[in-house]
C-alpha cells in the first residue's frame, strides 16, 4: 500500500532520530509536507538534509514540547507558513535509567513525565486550539507496549505512558464530534537509540514479544500512517499495539 | 497492487462485511474465496468481482467442509495467505430470555468456528512460510451489552483463540501472525434488519449512532480498510491485537448508550 498525503501538513515531534525520524520518512514518501522538532539544532539539522535529500518540503524546528511556550510558538511557525496543521504525531519522548522504585529521585519523576506526558498533553492543546479553527484533523500519540504493561526497573516511563494511553483515549472522545480523531500507537520495542539507552542485550527485548524478534521503525511507521489516513476513519481513542505480540502474552 | 499473488480466504464472505472485504481484497489484486453456508449467495457475489473470485459451500461448524475449503484452495489457488474469519451470527438476548440452544449455536459458530479455521488455516500456512488471520471480532466481546450473553461470550471465546493462535505461531517461528478486528455498529444487512423491523427506523438509527463518540455508524468500507491493514504486510509486527474500529465507543465509559 502506498500512502497518499499529498498536500497534508504533518508535524512529527522529536523526530531528528529514531521512530520520530521514520515517520517523518514514511510522510516525505507519502508526499506530505512535513515539520519535524527535536530540541538538537545538530541532530535536526542532519535529520531535515537527509529528508530533504529524499525530497521531501520539510521543516525543521528546534522545540521543547514539555515548554508550553515553546510549543505555542511552534504551532504559530507552522500557520503562519502552512496555514494550518493536518496531522500531529506526538512522538517526543526520553527513556530512565532501569532501576530500583525506592531510589528513584524526584528529579527523574519529573524530568520523565515533564517530557512524555506533559509534552503530549501541551502539544495536543495547542495543535487541538488549531484543528477546531480550521475545522478538523488527526492526531497519533506515541504510547508504548508499556502503556498496557509492565517493565521491570521503568516505573518512570510506565507510568508515563499508562498516562498518555488514558489521556489519549479521555480527548479523543471529547473531539469525538469535532471531526478530530485521535489515537495512540504503542510499539514494542525498536532498536531505535531510546531502547539502546536503556537495555544492553537486545535478546532479552526480542523475548518479550511472541514474534521474538524486534520491531523495525519502518513497521511503526506503517502503523502511524495507517492511524493518520482515512482509512481508520472510524477508529478514535484507540491504542494500536504494533507491538509483535507482547501484549498478547 | 496491495495483494498481488496472494490468495484469502475469507468465511461468511457472501454478505455484510465479509462481502465488503471480498470486494476490496479482489479490488487490490487478491484473489479471493468466497466461503459462506449460502452457495448460492458466494457464487452470485464471485460472478459479480469476476475471475479473481470463487464462491464455495463453507459451514464454519463443520470440521470436514474446513478441510475440504483448505484443500480446495491449496489445488486450485497454490496456497492460502490470507484467513478473514468473518462468519457469524447475533441474536440478542438476556440470560433470562435466551435459552441453551441459543447459547450452544452463538458458542458453536464463533468459538468453534475459529478453532477450526486457525486449526486448518496455521497447518496450511506453515507449509508455505506463512500468512496473516484476522478475526472479526466485535466490541461486544470487550465490553458486552446485558443483551449480549451469548454473542458476547462467544466473541470472548474466538478472541483468546486469536491471542493464543498468535502467541503459538510466534513460538513456532511459522511467520504467521493472528490478530482481530472489533467493529461497533456498521451498515450490515444484519443492522439494516434491526432497523427495517423498528417502529421508527430513524429513531434506532439515531439511537446506534449515537453510542460512538463519532456520533456515526460505520460503512462496511471502513472496516474492511483495518481488516486490509492487518492482513497486508504494513503490519508486519503485529499479532495477537485486539485492532477497534468502533467510533470511539470503546474510550468511552459505559453505558455506551441506550440499547448498547
Amino acid at each position: 500500500m502506498t500512502f497518499d498525503f499529498s498536500g497534508k501538513v504533518v508535524l512529527v515531534t522529536g523526530a531528528a532520530a529514531g521512530l520520530g525520524f521514520a515517520c517523518a520518512q514514511a510522510f516525505v514518501t507519502a508526499g506530505a509536507r512535513v515539520v519535524i522538532t527535536d530540541i538538537s539544532q545538530a541532530a535536526l539539522d542532519k535529520a531535515v538534509a537527509e529528508l530533504q535529500g529524499e525530497g521531501g518540503e520539510v521543516l525543521g524546528l528546534l522545540n521543547d514540547a514539555s515548554k508550553s511556550a515553546d510549543v505555542n510558538a511552534l504551532l504559530d511557525k507552522i500557520v503562519e507558513r502552512y496555514g494550518r496543521l493536518d496531522i500531529a504525531v506526538n512522538n517526543a519522548g526520553t527513556s530512565s535509567p532501569l532501576s530500583d522504585f525506592h531510589e528513584v529521585a524526584e528529579s527523574e519523576f519529573d524530568r520523565v513525565l515533564a517530557v512524555n506526558l506533559k509534552g503530549v498533553w501541551l502539544c495536543m492543546q495547542a495543535e487541538i486550539r488549531q484543528m477546531l479553527k480550521q475545522g478538523g484533523g488527526c492526531i497519533v500519540n506515541m504510547a508504548s507496549a508499556t502503556s498496557r504493561n509492565t517493565y521491570p526497573g521503568a516505573a518512570p516511563y510506565v507510568t508515563s505512558k499508562f498516562a498518555v494511553a488514558g489521556l489519549t483515549r479521555t480527548v479523543a472522545v471529547d473531539y469525538a464530534e469535532r471531526n478530530i480523531r485521535i489515537n495512540a500507537i504503542c510499539p514494542g520495542n525498536v532498536a531505535t537509540p531510546l531502547v539502546l539507552s536503556m537495555v544492553e542485550d537486545l535478546s532479552v527485548l526480542s523475548a518479550k514479544h511472541a514474534m521474538k524478534r524486534l520491531g523495525t521503525p519502518a513497521e511503526v511507521a506503517n502503523g502511524v500512517l495507517y492511524l493518520a489516513s482515512d482509512l481508520s476513519s472510524f477508529s478514535t481513542g484507540s491504542l494500536l499495539e504494533v507491538d509483535g505480540g507482547w501484549n498478547a502474552i | 497492487m496491495r495483494f498481488s499473488g496472494k490468495t484469502a480466504l475469507v468465511t461468511g464472505g457472501a454478505k455484510g462485511i465479509g462481502a465488503g472485504i471480498c470486494k476490496m481484497l479482489v479490488q487490490q489484486g487478491a484473489k479471493v474465496i468466497i466461503a459462506d453456508i449460502d452457495t448460492a449467495a458466494a457464487d452470485s457475489l464471485a460472478a459479480e468481482l469476476g475471475n479473481n473470485a470463487v464462491g464455495l459451500q463453507l459451514d464454519v461448524c463443520e470440521e470436514g467442509q474446513w478441510q475440504a475449503a483448505i484443500d480446495y484452495t491449496e489445488s486450485h489457488c497454490g496456497q492460502l495467505d490470507i484467513l478473514i474469519q468473518s462468519a457469524g451470527i447475533s441474536r440478542p438476548a438476556s440470560i433470562e430470555d435466551a435459552d441453551l440452544n441459543e447459547w450452544r449455536d452463538h458458542m458453536r459458530v464463533h468459538g468453534e468456528g475459529a478453532f477450526l479455521g486457525c486449526k486448518y488455516a496455521v497447518a496450511s500456512m506453515k507449509k508455505t512460510g506463512g500468512g496473516s488471520i484476522v478475526n472479526i471480532s466485535t466490541v461486544e466481546s470487550i465490553r458486552p451489552g446485558p443483551l449480549f450473553t451469548c454473542y458476547g461470550a462467544a466473541k470472548a471465546a474466538q478472541d483468546a483463540v486469536t491471542k493464543t493462535v498468535a502467541l503459538h505461531c510466534g513460538e513456532k517461528g511459522y511467520n504467521i501472525r493472528c490478530n482481530s478486528v472489533h467493529p461497533a455498529a456498521t451498515y450490515t444487512p444484519l443492522l439494516q434488519q434491526y432497523l427495517d423491523a423498528a417502529e421508527d427506523p430513524a429513531t434506532l438509527e439515531k439511537i446506534y449512532a449515537g453510542m460512538q463518540p463519532l456520533n456515526r455508524i460505520a460503512t462496511v468500507e471502513e472496516v474492511a480498510n483495518c481488516v486490509l491493514f492487518l492482513a497486508s504486510e504494513e503490519s508486519s509486527f503485529m499479532t495477537g491485537h485486539q485492532m477497534y474500529v468502533d467510533g470511539g465507543v470503546l474510550a468511552k465509559p459505559y453505558p455506551s448508550g441506550e440499547g448498547a
